[in-house]
């Protein structure tokens, strides 16, 4: 069910303007949300099971931390 | 000259000399050239340099073998896998099915890692995720597109 891409940025600026890709990594899920930065696994599957209606499942994974940043850190995209 | 150092062929061939344990196979989806020459509207800045890179990592273990695909020639078939676009690298290790990964453009400077964690798990054929993680998305009852953009760094 899960098919994932890792896409070099600077080699597809065409894929990067589509999804405003400015800094790195930027994750995209079913080519709608938008998630920024390395997050933790907990914060990825959240958003995952969120931006495909099945926040259900999250039950028994561990919640992710409060104090957890919503976005995690990136590195600009050079030109 | 070669693309990995003495140093990084050697630090790969300890890594996976004590991690893999089932062959991996890389296909790389390609274009091929003519004598040089590939046809307008076909080039392809990182192709070579990727094929290049990925023949080095076969030499250095004995588990890993790498086929190579013109994209052009081979239309159907990456048609079906939902390849759109080159330099394309997908993973399959002995005795599984494809894995649902696509490696898009060159995996240079730190994106070598990504690549040589995801043989090491192929290989193995255990998921670094947790355990809850896996049970969870094993329950997903629709489809994810996962797009990871990233850089050499």
């Amino acid at each position: 069910m899960v098919h994932a891409e890792v896409v070099e940025a600077q080699e597809f600026p065409h894929l990067s303007q589509l999804y405003r890709v400015q800094a790195v990594p930027k994750t995209i899920i079913n080519g709608v949300v938008e998630v920024l930065g390395a997050v933790s696994e907990t914060t990825l599957l959240e958003r995952v099971l969120n931006a495909v209606g099945q926040d259900d499942l999250l039950e028994g994974h561990a919640a992710s931390r409060p104090e957890e940043a919503p976005t995690g850190p990136t590195s600009a995209v050079g030109s | 000259m070669p693309i990995l150092s003495e140093q990084d062929r050697k630090t790969l061939q300890t890594r996976f000399k004590k991690d893999l344990k089932r062959d991996v196979t890389l296909t790389l989806y390609t274009v091929r050239s003519v004598g040089g020459l590939v046809l307008p509207g076909r080039e392809c800045q990182t192709c070579s340099q990727t094929e290049e890179l990925l023949t080095e990592m076969t030499k250095i273990s004995p588990h890993i073998s790498l086929i190579i695909k013109d994209f052009y020639v081979e239309a159907e078939e990456t048609q079906a896998k939902g390849i759109d676009r080159i330099p394309c690298i997908t993973l399959q290790a002995e005795g599984d099915e494809p894995s649902n990964l696509l490696f898009y453009g060159i995996p240079a400077g730190f994106e070598i890692l990504t690549l040589i964690e995801d043989i090491v798990a192929a290989s193995r054929g255990v998921s670094p995720l947790q355990l809850s993680a896996r049970k969870a998305l094993r329950k997903l009852e629709t489809k994810v597109h996962l797009q990871v953009f990233v850089t050499p760094g």
